[in-house]
């Protein structure tokens, strides 16, 4: 909402500076979002008057004048096409600092020659002022402006622009006088109210409105209060020069003088008004009611729209005219041949006009305010006022007395409210007494009526019985008028004390604690934590390259109003968007990439109850691995990313974690590599996670280069595994002795099959340890070569070299035994 | 007789290859040691000559002897000393390593700049004993909106924008339904919750993302004021911008809390005066917050009347931003490594 300083001042004097405004409006709860000084600094511009105006007789665009600036007559060549000798414009002087604009440097006015001819001076547009946006021409004043006048002194020209921010709840600050009202109780002024010097004004004469127009309501519901008035003989045309300043600094173009008081009033007010063109209106008849299916109304932003049976419209006697409460219709619309105005001013429900502005996606200055809640209290003063306005600036007469219809439902008093002095004070932590309760409301305009009693939980307690002014809906209830005290007060001024509490242990949730053990484990190991925007597509799934059934692609959340394609669904993995994050990271030439995320994976599920999601929530671990992972920082040591390495990671991470996990070679996960990939399971025998080297159709898909692993690991199942007890485990005081042995076998043959070849129980063997795999020289063509050391060791005593050579020998027998492994 | 001027004779000879030897920075050691002190050597030698002499004569003699072997040990444990020092210090400057090398690192791994704030925040009211509570991020509307006073149609639905599973059924706008989601599961008594997690808005833009961070703490008891509301955060704003930082607080509109409040603290960067930072304001805005709303207690199913509390939530992602100078929302969920190893 645009406020204009020289619009609140018609109701209070205000001579704070435009910073101490702008505080005392933040501070007030209207958050001023900008701040704007408009003619503020154009020391060097004056009334100028247009004395002659030639064509410049060697350029068709430009004219040469002469101006008068209250002081000399100088000469000045204008490109403006509207200049004329007589006007009264505003003049820079030569010496002015025009303003910086549309990314322009400011601009200083010099002596110059424009195609030889002398040109001191600048006659402006409004934009090059900064005055406004209009470069239509140069800015062209009243006739009754005096040369020499500066511009800070032209009624209106210069003014202080606060754009404020207006809550939901305060529908009152969406015109210039309940703003001003605020800034009255805050600075503790006088507020000038509008209607008490022009409601005397109001002069009626002629017909009554009753007999030139009739009105039926039918929709109550929808419309529980409605004025309307008639004004004859009005000459629609420009407005005055004090309306068209004001409704420029507000932000509105001026159309025409009804509809510019429209506007004004519904600035002033923050009540939504329309003028019908009565004679436009069939059957000089107003009917409030339900759309009927099939009827149509071009609006007059030029849009035909096709009314539903649930709008509510205001019609004549043939079709509707306007979209009650949102916006007016061409037809019916005030134009320049208008002599006889209807004058609508209502309260629709704040409800009824929301859904339908929501229908017709069609938010409007009126719109915005109805569904806040206008005044219910001041509709008949709002038209009265309104009337007379018109009547004054436009001509006419006003026929006597008001076409009306009152829903018994319809506040016809001020809403009372009760408020207990104690409550006040024990919500905001201050001592309040009713005196000064009073005192801080009655500036709002909230009357104290009386001090009485109120019963709440069967207490009776002290208590202040306050009216609500019409224009504070929001001030329902007890805790409502807490609040504007509080906002009396300036909630800055209030205590700051800090609560006192038993003492607590307080524990992290077990999912909490182990994500920070998750994470903290996978930093340690080198890997940085990714942060992913929890959307993705159908596309990206199907780029995984799933198989069929896969729970990935099965029971997605979609969002009804995705932002975009690409973010319509609510992910099932944390994968697309990692993998999505490899290739954003090979566009800038990363090569060694390592992240990880503890994302989340929604699925449907029937809902538990009424007030359920139906969607299941949970943590998933997703690391990936690009590139070549750097064993140092510098000596250029790298290994490209592969199955070993990842598995690694894993297992570090549930080292850390003291979770033991079988291992199942072969996921069958679409998007791993259907060798290079395996399944962990808990002792349970649930799946824990899968993991591997990303499947070369997946990779493609998503356009990946560099080698590329990936785990997709669930924390929840980790959590309900059992875990390894942190305890002391007694160890030999020596260190046993070792034997080597060198086995070849073909490259179908697996190191746990190796390992398995051992009997269960070798006496004295306490580690077999692969140190290396070797292929190459030496070893027969699809062959590999496994290096084991082999670790024999007493508990108490030493072993003779007959005891570990027996072992061994057992070791050495159960290898060869299995025909697949030669020793070497 | 004869036997002391072979005592003499020997005690000079021994004196003049110790001299040569030290001379000649203990050349020769190991073969000065078997020449005077091996088994075969000459001091042993005299020892053993000793017999030949008439037995009053023996102790003297001995005794001689013993000095000058003491003073023979003695000299070349010296000289043996200074070898070994003398070796190593010729090792030691042997070496050609080159000290202005970086270190050997390995690659540290990061953690995102939102789970530091996030897992700080958490141990900071964590300390003063407010309990971690989470709640889903698809909601049901009445946990989202209607417990929280913002029934359907409501203006204040404006103020979010909603992505929606379906009709009934939203993305969370805000991390405040956890707060409905604990008053409706627990048993009417005092709260000190804190409510960490992902809320999404229907907004993507240079200074809004569609799914960002936010922090909601809740208290509850039998007599909690604004004035508590006030003394916790200022508490919580020291914590994060440091000691002295102040803060403004100024009436807002949220259906869940009244009075309501938007706070902001004053400008870590400028102190207050005004700077690019704070664009000229001095304050910079970091959340919301008020006293629980009479309305959301009715909805849960407990007494107004006996309990009272403040709520008060921020987001994490803009005091992240604010904490490490990131020009833009965008940079924290594209995971590019040259990004997240700053951190």
């Amino acid at each position: 909402m645009l406020i204009s300083l020289n619009w609140l001042k018609r109701y209070v004097d205000l001579t704070e500076s435009a910073e101490d405004i702008s505080y005392a409006l933040t501070a007030l709860g209207f958050e001023v979002e900008s701040l704007e000084n408009r003619g503020a600094g154009l020391d060097g511009v004056v009334v100028g008057e247009v004395k002659t105006c030639a064509k410049h007789p060697e350029a068709d665009k430009l004219s040469v004048c002469t101006v008068f600036d209250g002081v000399e007559t100088v000469p000045v060549v204008c490109g403006a096409p509207n200049v004329a000798a007589g006007q009264k414009v505003l003049f820079a002087r030569v010496g002015a600092v025009l303003p910086a604009r549309n990314g322009n440097e400011e601009f200083k006015i010099k002596k110059a020659k424009l195609r030889g001819q002398d040109s001191f001076g600048m006659i402006c547009a409004e934009d090059e002022l900064g005055l406004g946006e209009s470069h239509d021409g140069i800015l062209v004043l009243g006739a009754d402006a005096v040369p020499g006048t500066a511009l800070a002194d032209v009624p209106g020209l210069a003014d202080t622009l606060f754009e404020i921010s207006v809550t939901p709840n305060r529908p009152d600050a969406l015109g210039h006088l309940g703003v001003a009202r605020e800034l009255a109780a805050r600075f503790d002024r006088p507020l000038r109210a509008p209607a008490s010097h022009l409601q005397a004004a109001l002069a009626e004469s002629g017909t009554k409105a009753a007999d030139l127009v009739s009105l039926t309501v039918e929709d109550a519901a929808g419309c529980p209060r409605y004025t309307g008035r008639v004004i004859t003989g009005v000459r629609v045309g420009p407005s005055p020069d004090w309306l068209v300043h004001l409704l420029k600094s507000a932000g509105k173009k001026s159309i025409n003088n009804v509809v510019d008081l429209t506007n004004f009033a519904l600035l002033e007010w923050g009540q939504p008004s329309h003028a019908f063109d009565l004679d436009a209106l069939a059957g000089k008849t107003v009917v409030v009611r339900k759309a009927r299916s099939g009827e149509k109304l071009k609006t007059l932003d030029g849009v035909e729209r096709a009314l539903e049976p649930a709008d509510f419209v205001i019609a004549d006697a043939a079709a509707p005219q306007v979209l009650a409460g949102v916006m007016g219709g061409e037809a019916s619309g005030v134009s320049a041949a208008t002599k006889n105005i209807f004058l609508e001013v209502a309260y629709f429900d704040p409800r009824a006009v929301r859904a339908q502005a929501r229908r017709h996606g069609l938010s409007s200055d009126s719109s915005y305010r109805f569904e806040r809640g206008v005044d219910p209290l001041a509709t008949a003063r709002v038209s009265d006022y309104l009337a007379a306005l018109i009547a004054a600036v436009c001509g006419g007469t006003v026929a006597p007395g008001r076409v009306e219809f009152t829903a018994p439902s319809h506040p016809a008093a001020p809403r009372e409210v009760s408020l207990r002095p104690a409550r006040a004070s024990r919500v905001l932590g201050v001592p309040l007494d009713a005196d000064r309760i009073e005192g801080l409301l009655a500036g709002l305009e909230v009357k104290a009526l009386r001090r009485e009693p109120v019963e709440v939980g069967g207490v009776d307690y002290p208590a202040i019985r306050f009216a609500i002014p019409g224009f504070r809906g929001d001030l329902e209830r007890e805790v409502d008028l807490i609040e504007e005290v509080a906002r009396r007060l300036d909630y800055n001024t209030l205590p700051a004390v800090l609560p006192l509490f038993p003492l607590k242990p307080v524990e992290l949730p077990p999912g909490e604690a182990q994500a920070r053990a998750i994470r903290a484990t996978l930093r340690d190991l080198g890997l940085n934590e990714a942060l992913s925007l929890r959307f993705t597509s159908r596309k990206a799934l199907a780029a995984l390259n799933l198989a069929e059934g896969d729970p990935r692609h099965r029971d997605f959340v979609p969002l009804l109003n995705p932002l975009s394609e690409e973010w319509e669904l609510l992910p099932t993995t944390p994968l697309p968007a990692l993998l999505q994050a490899l290739e954003r990271n090979q566009n800038t030439q990363e090569q060694d990439v390592r992240l990880f995320e503890i994302g989340r994976a929604f699925h449907k599920r029937p809902r538990t109850d009424a007030r359920d999601s139906g969607v299941r929530e949970e943590p998933v671990l997703g690391i990936a691995l690009m590139g070549e992972w750097k064993e140092s920082s510098w000596s250029g040591q790298k290994q490209s990313v592969d199955f070993p390495r990842l598995k690694g990671v894993v297992e570090n991470l549930l080292e850390r974690l003291r979770i033991e996990v079988e291992w199942a070679p072969g996921s069958s996960a679409g998007f791993l590599h259907p060798v290079e990939s395996a399944d962990l399971k808990t002792a349970s025998g649930e799946l824990a996670g899968v993991l591997g080297t990303l499947h070369p159709k997946t990779q493609a898909a998503y356009g990946l280069k560099l080698p590329v692993v990936v785990a997709e690991i669930y924390p929840e199942v980790l959590l309900r595994a059992p875990r390894r007890e942190l305890k002391f485990k007694p160890f030999a005081s020596h260190s046993g002795s070792t034997r080597d042995v060198n086995v070849v076998v073909a490259e179908s043959v697996r190191h746990a099959d190796i390992l398995d070849s051992l009997p269960a129980k070798v006496e004295n063997l306490v580690e077999s340890r692969l140190n290396s795999v070797y292929r190459g020289k030496g070893v027969p063509e699809g062959h590999k070569a496994l290096h084991y050391t082999f670790t024999y060791r007493h508990a108490e005593r030493t072993l003779t070299d007959d005891e570990v050579n027996g072992a061994h020998e057992t070791v050495r027998a159960a290898l060869l035994k299995n025909p697949d492994i030669q020793i070497k | 007789m004869d036997s002391n001027n072979d005592l003499e004779a020997l005690k000079t000879r021994l004196l003049a290859d110790l001299d040569a030897c030290e001379a000649a920075s203990g050349a020769g050691l190991d073969d000065l040691k078997a020449k005077y002190l091996g088994k075969k050597g000459e001091i042993y030698g005299l020892m053993r000559g000793m017999g030949a002499l008439p037995a009053d004569q023996r102790p003297v003699f001995g005794a001689a002897v013993n000095v000058l072997r003491d003073l023979a040990e003695e000299r070349l444990a010296a000289l043996e000393a200074g070898a070994a020092e003398a070796a190593i210090l010729e090792k030691l400057s042997a070496s050609t390593l080159d000290a202005t090398l970086p270190g050997t690192r390995a690659e540290m791994g990061h953690l995102h700049p939102l789970t530091l704030v996030r897992d700080d925040t958490i141990d900071f009211f964590r300390g003063m004993g407010f309990e971690l509570a989470e709640a889903r991020e698809v909601d049901h509307d009445f946990y989202n909106f209607e417990a929280l006073n913002i029934p359907p149609d409501h203006p204040a639905r404006d103020m979010h924008d909603t992505f929606y599973v379906d009709e009934n059924v939203v993305m969370r706008t805000h991390t405040s339904n956890t707060q409905a989601h604990y008053l409706v599961e627990h048993e009417p008594g005092p709260v000190r919750i804190l409510a960490p997690g992902c809320v999404y808005r229907v907004d993507n833009d240079a200074s809004h993302a569609p799914m960002f961070q936010q922090v909601e703490c809740l208290v509850v008891d039998e007599n909690i004021t604004f004035a508590h509301l006030k003394g916790t955060m200022l508490l919580w704003a020291e914590h994060v911008f440091g000691k002295g930082t102040r803060l403004r607080i100024r009436p807002s509109y949220f259906p869940f809390t009244e009075p309501s409040a938007e706070v902001d603290v004053s400008c870590s960067l400028c102190g207050g005066s005004g700077c690019r930072l704070c664009k000229n304001s001095g304050w910079i805005e970091v959340g919301g917050c008020g006293s629980v709303d009479p309305a959301v207690f009715e909805k849960v199913g407990w007494d107004p009347e006996k309990y009272t509390g403040f709520a008060f939530g921020f987001g994490i992602d803009r005091i992240a931003l604010l904490k490490y100078g990131i020009p833009n929302i965008g940079l924290l969920t594209r995971n590019e490594v040259r990004f997240l190893r700053q951190f």
